[in-house]
């Protein structure tokens, strides 16, 4: 699920960063052009029936292209725009 | 015994530069891992996070621990870790959903002011600890904004933590039959309604040695039994002495916004409390609690006076 946006040259701290290959539980999708404001909004964060804030969208991993996710469990990093991620956003709630 | 994996979250040079961030890559089975979780929080402001998501128990669970040197002195200090956020959606700064959470050191401030807004820290799991913390909601009588919310089955402890400003410094909302929070030696003042306010629920409130004052409504509201614990009103309870002023014949500063709530010397709250050291031996900012304890999370340690000290050596030969 999508945990954070952050404007292009942010720190991130070390485990933020490390590749699924090496043990890492996070990737980096990269939108260049779109804003922090449009991203935070679309992903959104909402209460549940149990009045638990959830964050609310995940991008659909296992569906993505297999070049893709390679070069995702490998570096971590994987720079695309809105229109390609658009259809592997899914809710989780 | 657990294995101990800590973390840090920093601004930068750390393993994660949020506690939400953390949080999310450190959530698991810590009960299968045999883990206890220990994330170290260093001087920065953070936004909210929920603690969910992990299976814990008694002895491996997550503590979200503030060092000294990044942490509060007993009052509001934005150069030390704080999480800050408005919550207008109907929630709070950090809340505690996996059992056995422990927390210590960390500053929070709600900001929110609308109706729904509520908590700075809410405790929604068991066998919760919440040690040393500065609590505050902004808020109004019209909402339940609190510095600690306690629903959703909580129960667990609160000791040497601070709350002021919002509706309530503590709400326990619902307590469960046969379950139990804890209140012991908190300072709760300056909200519009209550200090501590107990709303719903057949569990056990325990109150000890915890100051509530200058609060709008009442200091204490609901069933609770106290030990030796005082209030600024002059209600009659088991257990309160009463009419002990919310001002700087009690703590330092009461001008709100300026809050520090450290005793002053003549005090009545010093050398008014119960000796609980089979729980725990110090105070909101690290002093030894000795002697015949005092009411509140601050421990009066006196200064002194300077005592000189002369030093004098020689040699001379043995033989």
């Amino acid at each position: 699920m999508v945990v954070d946006v952050r404007e292009d040259g942010a720190t991130w701290g070390r485990l933020e960063v490390l590749p699924p290959a090496q043990g890492g539980k996070f990737v980096l999708v990269k939108i260049p052009g779109a804003t922090v404001e449009q991203v935070e909004k679309a992903m959104g964060r909402l209460m549940d029936s149990s009045a638990t804030l959830r964050r609310t969208l995940k991008i659909a991993v296992d569906s993505l292209p297999a070049g893709v996710k390679s070069t995702l469990n490998t570096t971590g990093v994987y720079s695309t725009t809105a229109n390609a991620i658009k259809s592997y956003v899914q809710s989780v709630i | 015994m657990a294995t101990t994996r800590t973390v840090t979250v920093k601004t930068s040079g750390g393993d994660y530069t949020s506690l939400s961030n953390a949080e999310a890559g450190e959530q698991g089975d810590l009960v299968s891992l045999d883990r206890q979780l220990t994330i170290e929080c260093y001087a920065k402001q953070d936004g909210a996070t929920d603690v969910d998501g992990s299976t814990t128990d008694a002895t491996r669970y997550i503590s979200i621990f503030v060092p000294s040197t990044e942490r509060h002195a007993g009052k509001w200090d934005s150069s030390k870790y704080r999480v800050i956020q408005n919550v207008n959606w109907s929630s709070s700064v950090l809340r505690l959903l996996d059992p056995y959470t422990r927390v210590e050191g960390v500053q929070c401030h709600q900001t929110g002011t609308t109706s729904a807004g509520y908590a700075a820290l809410s405790i929604q799991a068991e066998n919760c600890t919440i040690t040393a913390c500065i609590c505050r909601s902004n808020g109004t009588a019209s909402n339940r904004s609190a510095g600690i919310y306690l629903d959703g089955g909580g129960t667990g402890t609160i000791r040497n933590t601070i709350c002021y400003e919002g509706r309530y410094g503590i709400s326990d909302e619902y307590l469960d039959t046969g379950k139990t929070l804890t209140v012991e030696n908190c300072t709760l003042v300056g909200s519009s309604d209550y200090g501590l306010h107990r709303n719903a629920g057949s569990g056990t409130l325990v109150v000890k040695n915890t100051y509530s004052g200058g609060n709008g409504s009442s200091d204490y509201n609901g069933t609770m039994t106290f030990t030796t614990c005082a209030s600024s009103d002059a209600t009659s309870r088991s257990g309160v002495t009463a009419s002990i002023a919310y001002s700087t014949s009690t703590f330092v500063n009461v001008t709100a916004g300026s809050e520090d709530l450290h005793l002053v010397s003549g005090s009545a709250l010093i050398d008014a409390g119960t000796d609980l050291s089979a729980s725990f031996t110090t105070d909101i900012d690290g002093a030894t609690r000795s002697g015949t304890w005092d009411i509140g999370a601050d421990e009066y340690v006196s200064t002194g006076p300077a005592i000189p000290v002369f030093m004098n050596q020689y040699r001379q030969r043995w033989a």
